[in-house]
C-alpha cells in the first residue's frame, strides 16, 4: 500500500512563525508562564503532527455496495469506515467533491457516497481519496485508497415502440393449468404468490403453471434486429424499457442483440440484471 | 451539515455559529488586557469585536476594504503617538490588539479564521507580560484551551460544540500533553539574560527612585503593591531594626535630593561585620531602576549586583523579572569609621541661600559633642509639636524647610529626614538621607511581606571614630510607627492609607494573607524557576557535568520515559475484558439486590428475564435492555460499541431504580 502524502496547509508558516515568536519574547522578559504556554503550545502541536500520517493510512475502508443502475440517476457507493483513533476526515472518489466525515475510535460506520455521473457499461468505483488534518490543521495528510467492486451504468430505459407480441399463438384466455407450488423466489409476481398456503403459516410460496417455460404460448423476444430504424443508443433505451416492462407484467422473455449476444427466456431478477448488464456491456456502435 | 459555502476543494468558509464563538472567545482573550492599556486602544478593539457580533447578526454590514485600512493607518498613528512605535511592550501589545480585531473583521474564509485564532493565541500569551499572577494565569488557560478548541473545530471543520463538550474531547490531548510541557518547562535551560539589550520599559510599577522630593515616600505610602519578600534563615532580626537601605542621597537642592553618581565601593572601604549578622532571600519584586533594598547593613553584593560608595546595592540593568537574591547584612556593621574628605564635604553642604532659620537654629548646637547635637534635634521634634501626617500641608518653593520647622510642623518621614540631616549639617556633622523601607508584614508562613507602603525616609550622620550611625527622626515623632508600622502611627479613618496596610479588617486581613502565601508560593516554583533552580536539580541528582548539557540530556531521558510511559499505561490499563465482564455483572446484582431482586440458584440471565416480566413488569424492560447488551457483549464479537451500550443500559437501569425509590 503506497503511504499518505503530507502537504501543509496555509496556517503551517505562520504557526511556527508564531511559536519561534512566543519563544524569544518569554526568553527576552525571562517569562517562565510564556515559556510553559509556547512549550504546551509546541507540543500540542508536535503530537498532532507526529501521529498524522499513520492515523490516516490506519483508516480501513470496504465497499459494502456499489449500485449499479440507469444512466442518468445518481448511484450511490456505501463503503463502510473504521478507525482505530478518533479522526475528523474529508473524503470523496477522485474528481468528486469531498465531504466531511467523524469518526469515532473503533465504531465501523457506513458511508455512503455519490458514484460519478457515468456513461453505460460497467465500472469500477476507482480510487477514494481520504485526507485528513491535524488537530491544529497544520498539516494534511491525503491517502489514496483503490476501492474493489464494480457496478453496471445500465442504458436510461425510455422508447416509445410498444411491447412485441409473442412469437407463435397467442395462449387461449384461462388456459394456465396449475401444476403446484414451489418456494417462493425475489422477484416472482405477486399475482402467481399462493396466499392460501401463507394463510396456513406456511413460508411464501409461488404457483406454477403447467407449461411453465411459457414456449407453449410463444415466448416473447426482445429483438434488436426489431428496431433496426433507430439509433443503436435508442435502441438499447427502448431494450431496456421493454425488459423492465416484462419484469412489470411478470412474463418471461428472451434479449438477443443484433450483434450476436443474448440471453435465453426466463424472468424474475436474475433474468432482468443478465438483460440488463449485457445491454449496459453492449459494444458502442 | 455545514451551511457555509463551498469552496472548490470541497471546503466551506467558517460558519456564523463558528465565528460567533470566535468573537466569544477573543473578548475572554481582551478582556484583560484593558487593566494595562490605553484606554483607546481598548475601545477600538473592543468596537471591532461589536461590529462583527452585529454584522453576523446582520445588523450591520462588514466593513470596507477602505474602512479597514483607514482603521488600520488610524490605529498606528495612533498607537506610535501613544507608544512611539510598536516595538516595546505597550506598543507591541496595543498594535497586536489592533490588528486582532481588524483580522476578525474582515475574517471571512478558514484560512482568516485560522490567522485570527494564531493572533489570539499570541495575544494572550502577551498578556504574562503585564502580569503572571495565578488567576492571571487561570483566565488565560481557559482561554487557551477555547482557542484551541476552536482550532480543531476549523481544522476537522466542525460546528463549535458546547464548552463542555469542547473541552471532553480536548481533554485527552491536553492530558497527554500536559506533562510533556511540565518537562519541557523544567528541563529546557533558561536563559540567563535577556536577548536583544534591555527591554523597552520595565514593568510600570511604583518604587523607590533615584530622587527624593517632598511628598514622594508619601505618594508610595498609598500603594500596597509588594516590593520584595524576605525569608531569613535562622535567626530574625526585630521588629525596629527591619531597616531596608535603598538609595541613599546626598545633594539637596533646596526641593529635591540626588544621589551620588553611581560610584562603587572601594575594596579599601570595607564594611566591617558587626556582632550579629543575619542571612536571608530576599523576592524582588520586578521594579525599574535596578534598585536593590537590602536590610541595612549589607555586607556584599549578590552575584549581578555591586555595591556603591554609600553602601547602597544596585543592579546595572532594570529588573524585569522576579529574583531570588541571598544577602547577608549585620545591623550593627560599623560603616567609614575614616571619611574621605571629598565626601565629608559633600554631606555637609547646604543649599545656598535657603532655610535662614533653620542653619541658624542648628548652627546654635555646633559647639555641643556630636552625640548630643543629634539628642537636640531629635527633643525638638519630639516637644515642640511635630505631627507625623500622610498628608502634609504644602510648603512653598523658597524656604520651605524652613516652613516646614517652625510653622506647619507637620508631615511624613521625609519631611523629618531631610529637615534633620540639614540640621545636622548646619551643626557641622557629615549627614545624609537614606531611603528605603521600614517593617514589613510577616506572613504566618515565616517571611516577611514588605509594601510600596512601607517606604521610608531616615537619616544618617558621620561621627569620628564611629562612622555612619543611624538615626530615624521619624522615631521620635511617632515611635509606633518604627514598632508597629505604618498603621499604628496615622489615624485609621481618614481614608489614606492602602488597605493592606490596614489592620481593622480581622477577616479580609487573614485572607489576603493565606492569598499572599499562595502567591509567594507560586512566584517562587512557578515564576521565580530559573537556571539556578535547574543547575541545583542537577545537583541534586549527582550531575556535576556542564548545566545545559545534562539538562538536555536529562530532557531526551525524560521524554523517551514519558514515551514508554504512553504506550504501557494503556495496556496496563485495559485489564482482561472478563473482569470487566464480571464487575459490570456484578454491579447488575448489587443494583437487583437493592431493588429486592434475587437470583436464584441456577437461574440464568435469560431465566431471570423472563421471571422478572412475570414478578417486576415496570423494571423488566430496563433489565431485558442490559441483559440483552451484556450477552452480546460477552458472547459475540468483541466490539467495543456492545461494552458502551451495555454500560450504558446499566446506568439507565441505576436512574430508573433511584427515582422508583
Amino acid at each position: 500500500m503506497s503511504r499518505a502524502r503530507l502537504h501543509h496547509e496555509p496556517l503551517l508558516l505562520p504557526f511556527a512563525g508564531l511559536l519561534v515568536v512566543l519563544a524569544l519574547g518569554a526568553t527576552q522578559y525571562a517569562n517562565n508562564l510564556g515559556f510553559f504556554f509556547t512549550f504546551w503550545l509546541a507540543t500540542i502541536a508536535a503530537g498532532g503532527l507526529i501521529g498524522l500520517r499513520r492515523k490516516i493510512e490506519g483508516i480501513t475502508c470496504r465497499v459494502l455496495q456499489a449500485e449499479s443502475g440507469f444512466e442518468g440517476t445518481p448511484l450511490q457507493l456505501v463503503l463502510e469506515m473504521r478507525t482505530p483513533q478518533a479522526i475528523s476526515m474529508q473524503l470523496g472518489l477522485a474528481s468528486e467533491p469531498r465531504q466531511p466525515l467523524h469518526l469515532v475510535a473503533g465504531e465501523a460506520r457506513p458511508l455512503t457516497l455519490g458514484l460519478p455521473a457515468r456513461k453505460r457499461g460497467v465500472h469500477a468505483p476507482g480510487r477514494l481519496l481520504i485526507s485528513g488534518r491535524d488537530r491544529l490543521g497544520l498539516m494534511r495528510a491525503e491517502h489514496e485508497r483503490t476501492l474493489g467492486g464494480r457496478y453496471w451504468v445500465y442504458p436510461a430505459a425510455h422508447g416509445e415502440r410498444p411491447l412485441p407480441e409473442p412469437a407463435g399463438r397467442p395462449p387461449p384466455a384461462g388456459g394456465d393449468e396449475f401444476e403446484g407450488i414451489r418456494p417462493y423466489r425475489a422477484g416472482d409476481a405477486p399475482a402467481r404468490i399462493h396466499w392460501k398456503s401463507l394463510a396456513r403459516g406456511s413460508t411464501l410460496q409461488t404457483k406454477q403453471f403447467g407449461g411453465g417455460d411459457g414456449l407453449r404460448h410463444g415466448p416473447r423476444v426482445l429483438d434488436e434486429s426489431r428496431l433496426a430504424d433507430l439509433p443503436r443508443e435508442a435502441r438499447l433505451s427502448q431494450l431496456c424499457a421493454w425488459v423492465l416492462a416484462c419484469e412489470t407484467q411478470g412474463e418471461p422473455y428472451a434479449l438477443r442483440l443484433q450483434s450476436g449476444p443474448s440471453v435465453p427466456l426466463g424472468q424474475g431478477l436474475d433474468q432482468r440484471l443478465r438483460c440488463l448488464r449485457l445491454l449496459a456491456e453492449a459494444p458502442r456502435a | 451539515m455545514n451551511p457555509g459555502r463551498m469552496n472548490p476543494a470541497g471546503e466551506s468558509a467558517p460558519s456564523p455559529a463558528f465565528q460567533h464563538r470566535l468573537v466569544m472567545v477573543l473578548a475572554l482573550v481582551l478582556a484583560p488586557h484593558v487593566l494595562h492599556m490605553p484606554p483607546w486602544i481598548s475601545l477600538l478593539a473592543g468596537l471591532g469585536l461589536l461590529w462583527k457580533a452585529l454584522h453576523l447578526r446582520g445588523l450591520l454590514p462588514p466593513p470596507s476594504r477602505l474602512t479597514l485600512v483607514l482603521l488600520l493607518g488610524g490605529g498606528i498613528a495612533a498607537n506610535w503617538l501613544t507608544h512611539g512605535g510598536i516595538v516595546g511592550r505597550e506598543g507591541g501589545v496595543s498594535f497586536l490588539m489592533l490588528l486582532t480585531a481588524l483580522k476578525l473583521l474582515e475574517t471571512r474564509n478558514r484560512r482568516d479564521a485560522g490567522i485570527t485564532l494564531l493572533l489570539g493565541l499570541f495575544l494572550l500569551l502577551t498578556l504574562f507580560l503585564f502580569d503572571q499572577g495565578p488567576l492571571t494565569a487561570l483566565w488565560a488557560l481557559a482561554a487557551f484551551v477555547l482557542l484551541l478548541g476552536l482550532m480543531t473545530d476549523l481544522a476537522s471543520q466542525r460546528e463549535p460544540r458546547s464548552w463542555r463538550e469542547q473541552l471532553r474531547r480536548l481533554a485527552p490531548t491536553l492530558g497527554w500533553t500536559l506533562p510533556v510541557a511540565l518537562l519541557l518547562f523544567v528541563l529546557v535551560p533558561r536563559p540567563s539574560a535577556p536577548l536583544f539589550g534591555l527591554p523597552q520599559s520595565g514593568q510600570a510599577t511604583t518604587g523607590l527612585s533615584d530622587e527624593l522630593a517632598p511628598g514622594s515616600i508619601t505618594d508610595l505610602s498609598r500603594s500596597d503593591e509588594v516590593a520584595f519578600r524576605a525569608t531569613f534563615s535562622g535567626a530574625e532580626p526585630a521588629r525596629d531594626e527591619l531597616y531596608w537601605r535603598g538609595p541613599v542621597f546626598w545633594h539637596f537642592d533646596g526641593r529635591r535630593w540626588t544621589r551620588q553618581p553611581d560610584l562603587p565601593r572601594p575594596d579599601t572601604l570595607a564594611v566591617q561585620p558587626g556582632s550579629r549578622t543575619f542571612a536571608y532571600t530576599l523576592m524582588l519584586e520586578p521594579q525599574q531602576a535596578g534598585i536593590l533594598p537590602a536590610l541595612d547593613r549589607p555586607l556584599d553584593a549578590p552575584p549581578g549586583a555591586r555595591m556603591l560608595i554609600d553602601q547602597d546595592l544596585r543592579f546595572p540593568h532594570p529588573q524585569t523579572g522576579r529574583q531570588l537574591i541571598p544577602l547577608h547584612s549585620s545591623p550593627d556593621a560599623r560603616l567609614d569609621p575614616v571619611l574621605p574628605e571629598g565626601l565629608r564635604r559633600q554631606a555637609l553642604r547646604l543649599p545656598a541661600g535657603e532655610n535662614p532659620l533653620l542653619l541658624d537654629q542648628g548652627q546654635r548646637w555646633q559647639a555641643l559633642p556630636p552625640r548630643e547635637r543629634i539628642d537636640a534635634a531629635l527633643r525638638l521634634f519630639r516637644e515642640q509639636g511635630y505631627r507625623y501626617t500622610l498628608g502634609p500641608p504644602a510648603l512653598p518653593d523658597q524656604d520651605g524647610m524652613d516652613a516646614f520647622l517652625f510653622d506647619t510642623r507637620a508631615g511624613f518621614c521625609e519631611h523629618y529626614a531631610t529637615s534633620f540631616v540639614l540640621l545636622m549639617r548646619a551643626a557641622g556633622l557629615p549627614a545624609r538621607v537614606v531611603t528605603g523601607y521600614q517593617g514589613g508584614e510577616r506572613h504566618p508562613d515565616g517571611y516577611w511581606i514588605v509594601r510600596q507602603g512601607d517606604a521610608h525616609a531616615w537619616a544618617e550622620v558621620w561621627m569620628e571614630g564611629e562612622g555612619w550611625a543611624r538615626v530615624d527622626p521619624t522615631r521620635a515623632i511617632a515611635p509606633e510607627r518604627i514598632e508597629q508600622g505604618l498603621a499604628a502611627a496615622v489615624p485609621q479613618s481618614a481614608g489614606e492609607l492602602p488597605a493592606a496596610l490596614r489592620r481593622d479588617f480581622g477577616f479580609l486581613h487573614r485572607t489576603r494573607l493565606q492569598w499572599d502565601g499562595l502567591q509567594t508560593r507560586w512566584n517562587r516554583w512557578v515564576l521565580g524557576y530559573s537556571l539556578d533552580d535547574q543547575r541545583r536539580l542537577l545537583e541534586a541528582l549527582g550531575w556535576a557535568g556542564s548545566v545545559r548539557w545534562g539538562l538536555w540530556g536529562l530532557l531526551m531521558i525524560g521524554l523517551i520515559a514519558l514515551y514508554a510511559l504512553g504506550r504501557l499505561l494503556p495496556r496496563l490499563l485495559k485489564r482482561d475484558s472478563r473482569t470487566r465482564h464480571d464487575k459490570a455483572w456484578a454491579r447488575f446484582e448489587r443494583l437487583m439486590g437493592r431493588a429486592g431482586i434475587e437470583r436464584l440458584p441456577g437461574e440464568g440471565p435469560r431465566a431471570l428475564i423472563q421471571r422478572m416480566e412475570r414478578e417486576r413488569p415496570h423494571l423488566a424492560p430496563a433489565m431485558r435492555s442490559f441483559i440483552e447488551s451484556y450477552l452480546d457483549w460477552r458472547y459475540a464479537a468483541p466490539e467495543p460499541t456492545h461494552e458502551a451500550r451495555a454500560r450504558m443500559n446499566l446506568d439507565a437501569l441505576r436512574t430508573m431504580l433511584r427515582k422508583g425509590a
